[in-house]
């Protein structure tokens, strides 16, 4: 096999840079770039050394510390070798660089996960779990995916799994042994239980997908209403351009937030306006595009001014989404204002003076955080298995008295194989093991 | 000295649909049989079919085989079974005359052309190999010293391989009650480097009817409706016997449980494995303490005997004891024991050592069928039968085996579960053993497997074109039903009549007879008239139309697994991370695709993937 190499800490993220090489030509190409007290051939298994790393003609890139792992007590069982820096991104792809020239390939995305994998050191969920873990963006999202590694999810889908064995256990026994004076159970409540606990594990996945994936909350108003100010008081540094004068924002600025563990994704826009100018034009279609991608909006007024017919027509069009109304400029004089027939929640706030900033990341929370359900299932994959199992529960239960057994065997069959691509098979000998352990058979 | 196309070695239901495949498909055959007039025996109980073996029958005739036929001429009455549990599981059983059912079958054996019977024991198999090449069988030897010559060998000795019989404490070697075993050809075997194992079935006393009281039993009458299991019955009214039923009690299971210690199987005298969904009544006592009363049914022999047979209450137990505890079911107070029960031990070929042609892995055209491969029943065993005879023909014409997918029979799953299948007791085809049962119904085997029989001369050409008419006027009269428009005027008397929701615009009949509450014979005045068979054709067509096609978009989906092929003399153990179960059991049943891989028990999802990354990057 190839031996692989890859930049394994995200980009722009942290102070340390870690490039990692597994494969068989790792030590080799250690030795040909590290320079330090020992030689990396030389030294013991999972030692540290510090050193400088040298490109092919013998120039210095940066300092740096090696980790040494040899097989097979490493992550993917290859022998697998670790650079640390403490620079910036510019030095990591000059050492990259000359890993690879020295015989390494670059790694595809998630290769040393499926390395791990191919070895049979974790299971596919498991593999999926590290995945979101290196790619995690909060702190939740992060727990949700050890819960995943730890094998919680797979838990679930195995109780979940009996539950449907037992159901099928019924059903083919009185379907195979009709002729016997067999009392089968009634398979309905079973039933419904599946569909509760399938229902609980979609309802957390919705919350799942959110802490994996965030949220996403655009700022929308009026020119000249303050939205980069309260983006920048947000974000608690400048990273919009702010000015007085109206339409400064002429694209749409993204920056991402970390609210107690869910990462939120602020998008500023351009102010809304009617404009002939091309540029702002295009400012404005960027402006909906955001509208139209974003789970919530950040709807932001000049308390100063009165609410028109226009922000009223805005806000109806946006209904669907979670919107939160903001008015800015408090700490100037201004009048109660009232909009009615809407339940977003409305606060007064000052970007100038700092004025309740903190509400809006809290409202913003609120309105997409389900508190009490634990979150485990977040992979589109898992989701849209879980959803299809659903859908064959749903179709047996609703087919209870018109469906004839064999047909609703082959409903919840389908659903039992859709769980069963999560993680281990019921095949029909596990069936019939089954009827023959509960029940006794035999003319 | 003779030289054959094919020896066929036992004459049971294997033995004679074998050996009647091979000779009508043009191969000069010889079976060796210990017993000419035992073949064709039922040596268990009288009756044909049921649930997961109708389909077995209905398909073994689709292809051309006897079963169907002479099952429905020594027929004793039908049912159908599983009629509430929808079209696809639905089954026809039927009672047979044991005495006619052998006769009719002695006949056909004895007057085919190139059929050759003779009653000798094959105790060898004989082998060449030139250096270099596989093990190939050539032929046989009997117990007289004779050596019969062939291209093509197909063994199916049933439970006679080192067979012993158990009653009570006392046992002796024998292949079936008053038979002489075939021990010699079970060492030929392991001499040859099969691995064998052994198994244990059980029967159950025949009795007298003279002496059971039948007013103390509940009669089961057989169907008003004729019924038939073979394309070339014509007319069926078969002299109809009623089955009875009665109960064990607690005093039977009293006198079982007292008397376990002269129970072979409870002494530890029996080794072989049993069969769970078939256990003898000591089992039964045994394992299900809480349920005390255990059915029993009581199945005539035929129209000219008194013997009768008593399903459910197969036991090993001394001849005294089996007498006590029938004593205390009601109606056989006073019953008198024609012939006891026993249980008989036989050795058994591992069956993940044969190709799902059923051709062995070590020894090239050796053929084995049957209860040799660790099945029970008479069905597995004519499906093994037909199957082996066919492709001992094939191999002798030079052309490509014939294996059925799981999705097209119940007898490709057959094939196929044997072939990957590690068997831990006697296999017995059940419907959910087939993924794909929903399409395979009993009433469509013609339809799905005629053109097989018809391209290896066992079905003639003017039985097929029968079947494709009936094909065609059956798609006719599908457009009719969805051309026919029903007022609610005409049709809303009626399906109120079958609660059913009223209409109040005009709907096809199609629409109509989607209902699960509506049958096609409550519509039938509106459409042009029907035979039964285009009938239930077309209301399977009707009622299943979603379920047809997601099964055939499934099966789509399982062919693209299928076709990916592991090569020949693929190293499981350098596939990394592969679970070392998984690689043992993969070494050991070799599959060919990696969907049978899939099939194999032990072997996880993740390693089927890891299989097919490794399979990819080899290619």
């Amino acid at each position: 096999m190839d031996t692989i190499a890859a930049i394994s800490t995200p980009s722009g993220e942290g102070g340390i840079g870690i490039i990692r090489i597994s494969g068989s030509k790792a030590l080799k190409i250690a030795d040909k770039i590290f320079k330090g007290k020992i030689k990396p051939g030389l030294a013991k298994t999972h030692t540290i050394h510090y050193g400088k790393i040298i490109d092919n003609t013998g120039k210095k890139i940066d300092e740096c510390l090696l980790m040494i792992m040899l097989k097979p007590h490493t992550y993917t069982t290859e022998d697998t070798i670790e650079i640390n820096i403490h620079s910036g991104i510019v030095p990591l792809r000059n050492i990259l660089e000359t890993v690879l020239k020295n015989g390494a390939r670059l790694a595809e995305p998630g290769e040393f996960t499926r390395r791990a994998f191919m070895a049979g050191k974790i299971d596919l969920i498991q593999a999926e779990a590290v995945l979101d873990i290196i790619q995690a963006k909060s702190e939740k999202a992060l727990t949700m995916a050890i819960n995943q590694l730890e094998g919680k999810l797979s838990d679930h889908i195995k109780k979940l799994k009996n539950k449907l064995l037992k159901i099928i256990t019924n059903l083919e026994t009185d379907i195979e042994f009709s002729e016997e004076e067999i009392k089968i159970q009634n398979i309905s409540p079973m039933l419904k239980e599946v569909q509760q606990s399938i229902n609980k594990l979609l309802i957390s996945s919705k919350q799942g997908k959110l802490l994996k994936e965030g949220v996403t909350f655009t700022l929308i108003g009026k020119t000249n209403v303050g939205k980069s100010s309260i983006f920048n008081s947000l974000l608690g540094k400048e990273q919009a351009i702010v000015t007085k004068y109206p339409g400064t924002t002429r694209d749409t600025i993204e920056a991402w937030v970390d609210i107690k563990g869910l990462p939120l994704k602020l998008i500023d826009t351009a102010g809304l306006m009617t404009t002939n100018n091309p540029m702002d034009m295009a400012g404005q279609q960027r402006t909906q595009k955001a509208i139209r991608e974003s789970d919530g909006i950040l709807f932001i007024f000049d308390a100063t001014k009165a609410v028109t017919k226009g922000d009223i027509h805005l806000l109806t069009s946006i209904k669907d989404k979670k919107v939160i109304c903001i008015f800015n400029k408090c700490d100037l004089p201004h009048q109660k204002i009232v909009i009615k027939n809407f339940n977003s929640p409305f606060l007064s706030v000052s970007a100038l003076n700092g004025t309740n900033i903190d509400l809006i990341l809290k409202s913003i929370s609120k309105l997409v955080i389900l508190d009490n359900i634990p979150p485990l299932v977040s992979k589109i994959r898992h989701i849209e298995t879980l959803e299809k199992a659903n859908l064959s529960i749903k179709k047996a239960i609703s087919g209870m008295k018109n469906l004839t057994p064999e047909c609703l065997a082959y409903e919840i069959k389908e659903a039992s194989t859709c769980l069963s691509e999560l993680t281990g098979e019921i095949t029909n000998e596990i069936i019939l093991n089954q009827i023959f352990s509960e029940f006794c058979i035999g003319k | 000295m003779d030289k054959f196309d094919c020896i066929v070695v036992g004459g049971g239901h294997a033995g004679c649909e074998a050996a009647l495949a091979a000779s009508r498909m043009g191969l000069n055959t010889l079976m060796l049989t210990l017993n000419l007039d035992t073949i064709g025996q039922l040596s268990c109980n009288p009756s044909m079919g049921g649930l997961g073996k109708s389909q077995l029958i209905f398909e073994v005739d689709a292809l051309g085989g006897e079963i169907g036929l002479v099952s429905d001429i020594a027929s004793i009455g039908y049912r159908v079974l599983n009629t509430k549990k929808g079209l696809a599981v639905q089954s026809l059983r039927a009672q047979v005359d044991r005495k006619k059912y052998r006769e009719t079958m002695q006949k056909i054996i004895l007057n085919t052309e190139n059929l050759h019977v003779q009653q000798e024991e094959a105790i060898e198999i004989i082998t060449t190999s030139k250096k270099g090449t596989e093990k190939c069988a050539i032929g046989v030897v009997s117990a007289s010293g004779m050596e019969y010559f062939a291209n093509t060998i197909i063994i199916t000795t049933g439970t006679f391989l080192n067979g012993l019989i158990h009653i009570g404490l006392k046992n002796y070697p024998s292949g079936r009650m008053g038979e002489l075993p075939s021990t010699e050809l079970s060492n030929s075997l392991k001499k040859l480097g099969f691995q064998l194992g052994r198994l244990k079935t059980g029967t159950s006393a025949r009795v007298d009817i003279r002496t059971i009281d039948f007013d103390k039993t509940i009669e089961q009458s057989p169907d008003k409706k004729a019924h038939r299991f073979s394309h070339r019955t014509k007319k069926n009214n078969p002299t109809a016997c009623p089955c009875y039923i009665t109960h064990t009690n607690i005093l039977t299971q009293k006198i079982i449980l007292q008397n376990l210690k002269s129970s072979p199987l409870y002494s530890g005298i029996i080794k072989g494995i049993g069969a769970r969904y078939c256990p003898s009544i000591e089992d039964k006592c045994v394992r299900f303490k809480e349920k005390t009363s255990h059915q029993v049914f009581i199945e005539p022999d035929g129209v000219d005997t008194n013997e009768c047979y008593l399903n459910g209450v197969s036991t090993s137990l001394p001849e005294t004891v089996q007498l006590d505890f029938l004593h205390t079911i009601p109606g056989l107070e006073k019953v008198r024991i024609i012939r006891p029960g026993y249980a008989i031990e036989y050795d058994f070929v591992l069956p993940v050592q044969v190709y799902p042609s059923l051709e062995t892995k070590i020894i090239k055209n050796l053929y084995l069928a049957g209860q040799i491969l660790g099945t029970s029943g008479y069905e597995e065993a004519a499906s093994q039968g037909m199957i082996a005879g066919i492709n001992a023909a094939l191999k002798v014409k030079g052309k490509p085996q014939f294996i059925l997918p799981r999705y097209e029979a119940y007898i490709g799953v057959l094939a196929d579960d044997l072939s990957t299948k590690e068997i831990l007791e006697p296999y017995r085809m059940f419907t959910s053993r087939v993924e794909h049962r929903l399409i395979l119904p009993e009433h469509n085997a013609d339809e799905r497997l005629m053109k097989y029989g018809l391209a290896f001369g066992l079905i003639p050409k003017k039985e097929y074109n029968k079947t494709q008419k009936l094909v065609e006027s059956v798609k006719v009269k599908l457009r009719e039903l969805k051309s026919t428009q029903l007022k609610p005027e005409s049709i809303n008397p009626i399906l109120k009549e079958n609660n059913s929701m009223p209409i109040a615009k005009s709907s096809s009949a199609f629409q109509i007879l989607k209902r699960p509450e509506i049958k096609i014979e409550m519509i039938e005045q509106f459409i042009e008239k029907l035979n039964g068979n285009e009938k239930i054709r077309l209301e399977f067509f009707v009622k299943y139309e979603g379920y047809i096609k997601r099964e055939h978009a499934l099966v789509k989906k399982f062919n693209e697994s299928e076709s990916y092929e592991i090569p020949q003399g693929f190293d499981f153990y350098k596939v990394k991370g592969l679970s070392r179960e998984a690689c043992e059991k993969l070494s050991k049943i070799k599959p060919v695709t990696l969907a049978q891989a899939k099939r194999i028990g032990g072997v996880r999802s993740a390693d089927i993937i890891r299989l097919f990354f490794t399979l990819k990057k080899s290619q």
